[in-house]
C-alpha cells in the first residue's frame, strides 16, 4: 500500500528506504485507527491561530 | 556550583564573572574532545560579556541572579551573527540576523553565552548521535548516548562546562537528556516561554525548556525566561510565575498522584525501584500519595506521534525534496513517515488532544502533581537502535519517549529530577507534572525531594 501511495504522490522515496518504512507505517496506522475510532466531529482541533501576527523574518 | 551559590558571591564581588567564564571555557577545552557537547564555542564573545558584567556589578548595576552566570544554548536558538545549525549539515552556514527572545532575555539578565550546544539533527531524535557534528557522549559513560534532542545542553551541564543551559522539548527532548545525564530539566507549560527565534520541529508541540543543577536554579531561570511575547503566536498572556521554595522540605498539604496504569509497565527494574523509593521520600515529607489512573494514555502516546510526524515534515518539506542526501538516515525516515499521515487523522488527533487535556485537568483537580519515571530505561549505548526491557526488545526511541510524549500534547509543566542510579551507576529521572501554568507546585515538590535525596549533587567521573 505504501509503495502505491508513494508513487501516486510522487514522493521519490527510494525503494529500499520505503521497504524499511513499511512495517513502521503499518504499526502506526494500526495504532492510529484504534486511537481515532470514535466520533470527534464536534470538537475543535487544538490548533491556535492569531490573525495579528505576520511571518518571522 | 549552582546559581543559588554563585549569585550572592558574584553580587558581593567575591567571585568574578570573568574568572567564572574562564573556568567554564577551560572545562570546555578539556571535555570537548571526549564529550563533544558544543557545536560552536564563543570564547571571545563570552569573555567580553563577562567583562561587561563584571564592570556593571562593580559599579553597582547588579541585574539579578543570572548576572555574570555562564550558560549554553542548544544550537537551535537563533543567535544574531552566530551560526545556528539546528544540528544539520544543511544549516551549517546559517547565521541569523536576530536573536531568539530567550537569548534576548538572558542577555538582559546579564547571563554570559558560552556557546551553542550539540543536538540531534533538527532536534528530531533522542540519541544526539549526530552524523554531521559527531555524537554527543554521556559523561557518565562515554560509550552511551546523553539522550536528546537537547543532549549537548545536558552533557555540558553535567560536566560543569556551563552553569545552566537551554533546551527544547517537542516529545521529551528536555526530560529525556535530563534523566540520562542526571541533571534537572524543566519543560514549562506550553506558551509559558516564547518560541520566537527557535528553529521549529512541531509547531503545536514545541516547548522551550532549561537545565540546571538544582530545582531552585531551574525556578530562577524560569523567572528570567517566562512571560508574554507579542512576536510568538503560541505565547501565553500569563506573567512569569511567583515561585516560593521553602527552606524546610515539608509537603504536609500536598497530594501526589502515582499512576496505577501504564507508567510502571515495561520499565527497567532499577528505574522502577528508584522511582518508588522517591515516592516513599515524598511520603516521608508528609505528602499524601494517591493512586491515579490516566485514561487512554497509550492512545495519546500514539497520537502525539501522529501529530508530530506531519508537523515536522511540513517544516522540512522543501529540504526533503531537494536535500535528501544531506539529511541523516534516522531523521530522513521520520520525515518520510510524515508524508503518509492523512490530514483527517492529524486533525482528529488534535481533537482527541482536547480530551487528554480534559482528562488530566480532572485528575489534577484531585492531586497537586503526578509523579512517574521520566524514562523507562537509563542511557542506551551509542548506536543501539533497540533496548532490552525485561527480555523484550523495544525501539530505543519509542521506549525513551514513552512516558514523556503525551505531556507535550497536554502542554502541562513537567520536570525531571535525578532520583537514583542503576546498577551501572547511570542516572535515573523522576518526572513530576502538574496543572497548566502551575510550575510553582511542580518545582516546589521537586525542590523538597531534592533537599532530602541529594541525587542532584552527584557528578560524573570525568
Amino acid at each position: 500500500m505504501w509503495k502505491t501511495i508513494s508513487q501516486a504522490l510522487g514522493l521519490n522515496i527510494p525503494e529500499a528506504q520505503l521497504d524499511a518504512l513499511s512495517p513502521v507505517l503499518d504499526a502506526l496506522w494500526k495504532g492510529a485507527r484504534q486511537a481515532l475510532d470514535r466520533d470527534l466531529g464536534t470538537i475543535d482541533p487544538a490548533i491556535r491561530f492569531r490573525p495579528d501576527l505576520g511571518v518571522e523574518p | 556550583m549552582t546559581i543559588q551559590e554563585l549569585a550572592p558571591q558574584i553580587q558581593a564581588g567575591k567571585i568574578s564573572p570573568v574568572e567564572l567564564t574562564q573556568q567554564a571555557l577551560e572545562r570546555i577545552r578539556r571535555h570537548q574532545p571526549t564529550v563533544n557537547a558544543y557545536i560552536t564555542i564563543l570564547e571571545e564573545a563570552a569573555l567580553a560579556q563577562a567583562r561587561q558584567a563584571e564592570r556593571e556589578i562593580r559599579t553597582g548595576h547588579y541585574r539579578g541572579p543570572l548576572h555574570g552566570i555562564p550558560y549554553a544554548a542548544k544550537d537551535l536558538f537563533y543567535t544574531k551573527g552566530v551560526p545556528t545549525t539546528a544540528g544539520s549539515k544543511i544549516l551549517k552556514d546559517f547565521v541569523p540576523t536576530h536573536d531568539a527572545t530567550v537569548i534576548d532575555r538572558l542577555r538582559e539578565a546579564g547571563a554570559v553565552l558560552l556557546g551553542k550546544a550539540g543536538l540531534h539533527e533538527f532536534a528530531y531524535g533522542i540519541t544526539n548521535n549526530n552524523p554531521h557534528f559527531g555524537p554527543v557522549r554521556n559523561p557518565w559513560d562515554t560509550t552511551r548516548i546523553p539522550g536528546g534532542s537537547s543532549g549537548g545542553s545536558t552533557a555540558a551541564l553535567a560536566t560543569d562546562q556551563c552553569v545552566f543551559s537551554l533546551g527544547s522539548d517537542t516529545g521529551g527532548s528536555v526530560r529525556i537528556p535530563a534523566s540520562f545525564c542526571g541533571v534537572v530539566g524543566l519543560k514549562p507549560t506550553f506558551g509559558r516561554i516564547s518560541r520566537y527565534g527557535v528553529f521549529p520541529l512541531g509547531h503545536t508541540l514545541d516547548h522551550v525548556g532549561h537545565f540546571a543543577h538544582s530545582v531552585a536554579d531551574a525556578a530562577t531561570i524560569l523567572g528570567a525566561l517566562a512571560g508574554p511575547d507579542p512576536r510568538d503566536d503560541s505565547s501565553a498572556s500569563e506573567p512569569p510565575p511567583k515561585i516560593d521554595l521553602p527552606a524546610e522540605p515539608k509537603l504536609n498539604r500536598y497530594r501526589i498522584g502515582l499512576p496505577s496504569n501504564y507508567y510502571f509497565d515495561r520499565v527497567e527494574p532499577d528505574v522502577a525501584r528508584a522511582v518508588r523509593a522517591a515516592v516513599e521520600k515524598l511520603r516521608g515529607l508528609g505528602a499524601e500519595i494517591l493512586d491515579v489512573e490516566i485514561p487512554d494514555i497509550e492512545d495519546f502516546t500514539v497520537l502525539s506521534r501522529l501529530i508530530l510526524l506531519p508537523e515536522a515534515t511540513a517544516v522540512h518539506r522543501q529540504r526533503l525534496k531537494t536535500r535528501r542526501a544531506d539529511i541523516g538516515p534516522d531523521v530522513l525516515a521520520l520525515l518520510d513517515q510524515g508524508q503518509f499521515v492523512l490530514a483527517t487523522d492529524y486533525l482528529d488527533a488534535q481533537r482527541r488532544r482536547r480530551q487528554l487535556v480534559e482528562n488530566l485537568a480532572k485528575l489534577l483537580d484531585g492531586v497537586d502533581v503526578i509523579v512517574t519515571p521520566a524514562t523507562p530505561i537509563t542511557a542506551p549505548k551509542i548506536g543501539d537502535a533497540t533496548v532490552d526491557i525485561g527480555g523484550r526488545p523495544e525501539d530505543a526511541r519509542l521506549a525513551a519517549t514513552r512516558f514523556v510524549r503525551a505531556l507535550n500534547m497536554a502542554g502541562v509543566p513537567a520536570l525531571s529530577v535525578p532520583c537514583g542510579v542503576d546498577s551501572r551507576g547511570l542516572p535515573i529521572g523522576l518526572q513530576i507534572f502538574g496543572r497548566a501554568f502551575d510550575e510553582a507546585t511542580v518545582l516546589l515538590i521537586g525542590h523538597c525531594f531534592e533537599q532530602v535525596s541529594g541525587w542532584n549533587q552527584r557528578r560524573p567521573p570525568l
